[in-house]
């Protein structure tokens, strides 16, 4: 287990993030909860943002940006003054990057438009700091980039920004450490000084934490990674439905959609992404997943299992033997047997909506 | 002659079947146990004792349905003598008259019985183990020592009172007992019967009662507790009457035998710990429920938060490898298992898993990290807290009973605490 590259793992990272907001015992915690000592609260995980018109007017062809962004987490402090739009990164990017189209977006937004752009006041009210959540070693060039990108837009368009900061987490030998600038302790009114040991761990054991997300395809993962959080994606759908056919009333036909299986194991952020190649990538995974299922599921019961373009899988579970086979042989399926590096290659029914 | 035996001559069928109203219910009732504690003091016990089980319906708030209708179902027909009293009879078994249910709430329900307690007791597990939509209410040992301290603070110091202790390291390392694939699909807190405890075995076992006064246990038993960790473990707890001698055995699985002559005293002291249950299940619920709440419903997607906390266990000595390894193989590797969860373990180091699986009872989601330090329970929004009440009485029972338990950051005890302080006079039941 590569730990190092795992704090760099941004799904790791954003649920990391989620842990730090989670209530928990001081004396006993599970993942320390800075943020939620501090009494910074999830405000909102993924969500579309824009800049208003007349800043997007003021700063087109003078900079390059994006007319919308999605940052990881938002969170707030417990009156609601102050933002902090949180950013997951592999690693960090220089000035000319591709990224840095979004961290200039990010930039505008934390400035005195934070209020409009979440929609909460009037400009100027609220205030906001951009954090990057990265692995070890990587903050001081992200520093220099931001601060490069922030004169840029002072200078071009006399904007203001909002401030800026970097959380690096690294690994100890049985720990995992969340370190910070001085300026992010002041402005979030962090509870403890940075360093701060978030996660311990035993050795050669895996640190990280049970995952709220655990999938998300528009990031870059690492192979090993990537075939987790698909083990992980498949685990939930195989729980629901489960859940589903197992509190069936009998007899009764138990449909379940790509729509519902992916809301369900990414606890309603399939809902949020937007809808992009990755997105339909996903879907013909989840298509592939329950044909897996269906194979496996022994003739002739298999006949109980139909798929129907636009309707979705339906397990028509006409009587008790049928019903306790069925979840029998679910309960036996194992996801960590299936390939899961398999390349899914488009089909016919990609856009069609079940 | 057995007790039992004796028992089955016993014919309710004509003794009840003239009970058409819920006073006349209560007056047999009374009487009833009023004639049993005569015979308990000449040890003489020609009938069986009144029992009661405490139940919960454990549907979807929205989705639930009545217990009649479940009942039905599983073939038991209500008849109903007066509002929300019932008299059940077994239609698999030629309508016998098994006893009485009063439904309090839509949520929980008492069912008041004269049958032999291992008759009763078989007949009540099958029906929680054959519908998703039942369960017992589940009185963990950390919601006994609380009752505990009622206990003390409501009864003279000079009352007997009896507590029973019951922890078994199950997963200790003796896996012949436990080899046989499909030995292990019975309710586990029911489990324990003597049969179940006679082979010869090397691990921790500690089921023993315990008869005293109430000011001398309540002297001597935290020191005891601090000293032998399975006295944490309260299975069984008696509340003292206050009418008489005797009193009423609260079981961890919400049986409560009347072992006193007053039954109209037997159902308020069911009504009290119900009430402290509904509160701590309200209480659970609402902080532990993990959902994505939308700000907005009118854009898809828009401004999403996470609402809810985790549930910690934490133990209070790390597992052995032995231990840990074989409690892991013998939950989620067979398909029939003590804890009724059904999950593929993803292995994360030699004592470290994680499960997103189901709770097999409720058929409702739960994700759980396993180590041999502590298990962290994510529930979503809709599986009943009964699970998590359900989860701490198994730690305490077969791993080990002196778990600690937070939803969140608060301590499961002082939860329980906040709920019994919270039992008001209420006019719902």
């Amino acid at each position: 287990m590569n730990i190092n590259e795992l704090c760099k793992d941004p799904l790791f990272q954003l649920n990391l993030a989620i842990w730090l907001a989670q209530p928990q015992p001081l004396s006993e915690f599970y993942v320390y909860p800075l943020f939620y000592e501090s009494q910074l609260n999830i405000y909102s995980i993924g969500p579309r943002l824009a800049l208003p018109l007349d800043i997007r007017l003021a700063v087109t062809e003078k900079i390059d940006f994006q007319d919308a962004i999605r940052p990881d987490l938002i969170l707030t402090t417990a009156e609601k003054k102050k933002f902090c739009i949180l950013e997951c990164k592999s690693s960090s990017f220089g000035p000319n990057s591709s990224t840095a189209e979004q961290a200039r977006t990010l930039l505008l937004v934390t400035g005195p438009v934070i209020s409009e752009v979440l929609g909460i006041g009037k400009r100027g009210e609220n205030e906001g700091i951009l954090c990057y959540f990265l692995g070890s070693d990587g903050g001081e060039l992200m520093e220099e980039t931001l601060k490069i990108l922030e004169k840029e837009i002072k200078d071009k368009t006399k904007l203001e920004t909002g401030t800026y900061g970097c959380f690096e987490i690294k690994p100890s030998q049985t720990s995992i450490i969340l370190e910070y600038p001085e300026k992010i302790k002041i402005f979030l009114n962090l509870t403890k000084d940075s360093p701060v040991e978030i996660i311990k761990f035993e050795e050669d054991t895996d640190p990280r934490p049970l995952y709220f997300v655990p999938y998300d395809p528009n990031i870059q993962q690492t192979k090993e990674e990537q075939e987790l959080s698909r083990r992980i994606l498949f685990e939930r759908m195989l729980g629901h439905m489960i859940s589903k056919i197992g509190g069936a009333d009998i007899p009764y036909s138990v449909t379940f959609t790509t729509q519902e299986l992916l809301d369900y194991a990414t606890f309603g952020f399939y809902e949020i992404w937007e809808d992009n190649e990755a997105k339909k990538h996903l879907r013909r995974l989840v298509k592939d997943f329950l044909n897996q299922i269906k194979n496996f599921i022994n003739e002739p019961l298999r006949e109980s299992v139909i798929y129907e373009p636009q309707k979705g899988w339906s397990f028509n579970l006409k009587d008790r033997e049928t019903h306790e086979e069925i979840l029998k042989q679910l309960q036996k399926f194992k996801p960590e047997n299936l390939d899961l590096s398999k390349k899914i290659g488009p089909t016919l029914f990609d856009d069609m909506g079940d | 002659m057995g007790m039992d035996e004796e028992m089955s001559e016993f014919d309710i069928l004509k003794e009840i079947k003239s009970i058409t109203s819920r006073e006349k219910m209560i007056r047999y009732f009374d009487g009833y146990s009023a004639e049993r504690m005569e015979e308990l003091d000449e040890r003489k016990i020609k009938h069986p004792l009144v029992k009661s089980y405490m139940l919960e319906h454990i549907g979807n708030a929205g989705q639930q349905k009545k217990v009649t209708e479940i009942l039905a179902k599983l073939g038991v027909e209500s008849q109903k003598i007066d509002e929300d009293i019932y008299c059940l009879l077994d239609k698999r078994t030629n309508g016998d008259y098994m006893g009485f249910l009063e439904v309090l709430t839509p949520r929980y329900f008492v069912f008041y019985t004269l049958q032999p307690s291992v008759k009763a007791d078989r007949w009540v597990k099958n029906l929680v183990l054959n519908s998703s939509e039942l369960d017992h209410i589940w009185l963990s040992g950390l919601t006994f020592n609380v009752l505990w301290q009622i206990v003390t603070k409501i009864s003279k110091p000079h009352r007997y009172v009896s507590i029973l202790f019951v922890h078994e390291s199950i997963y200790q390392i003796d896996s012949e007992i436990y080899g046989d694939e499909d030995g292990e699909d019975e309710e586990i807190s029911l489990s324990l019967d003597e049969e179940d405890v006679t082979e010869v075995v090397e691990r921790r076992a500690s089921k023993f009662k315990l008869v005293d006064k109430i000011s001398v246990i309540q002297e001597k038993l935290s020191k005891l507790q601090e000293l032998y960790s399975p006295l944490y473990a309260i299975s069984q707890l008696r509340f003292p009457s206050p009418i008489g001698r005797g009193g009423h055995d609260f079981y961890d699985y919400g049986k409560v035998t009347n072992r006193s002559g007053n039954f109209r005293d037997h159902r308020s002291h069911i009504l009290y710990v119900l009430k402290i249950y509904d509160e701590l299940m309200r209480l659970t619920e609402e902080k532990a429920w993990y959902s994505i709440f939308k700000e907005t419903v009118t854009i898809p997607g828009q401004f999403q938060k996470l609402i809810g906390a985790p549930v910690i266990i934490k133990f209070g000595e790390p597992l052995s490898k032995e231990t840990f390894d074989y409690w892991i193989k013998s939950t989620f590797g067979r398909i029939n298992n003590r804890f009724r969860l059904w999950g593929n373990p993803i292995i994360l180091g030699p004592k470290k898993v994680h499960v997103y699986g189901v709770d097999k009872h409720l058929w409702k989601p739960i994700f759980i990290e396993l180590t041999d330090k502590h298990l962290v329970a994510i529930v979503p929004r809709g599986t009943c807290g009964n699970t998590i009440h359900r989860l701490i009485c198994n730690i305490q029972r077969y791993i080990d009973p002196a778990a600690k338990a937070y939803i969140g950051d608060i301590e499961y005890k002082s939860m329980v605490e906040q709920s019994s302080k919270g039992v008001k006079y209420k006019l719902e039941y």
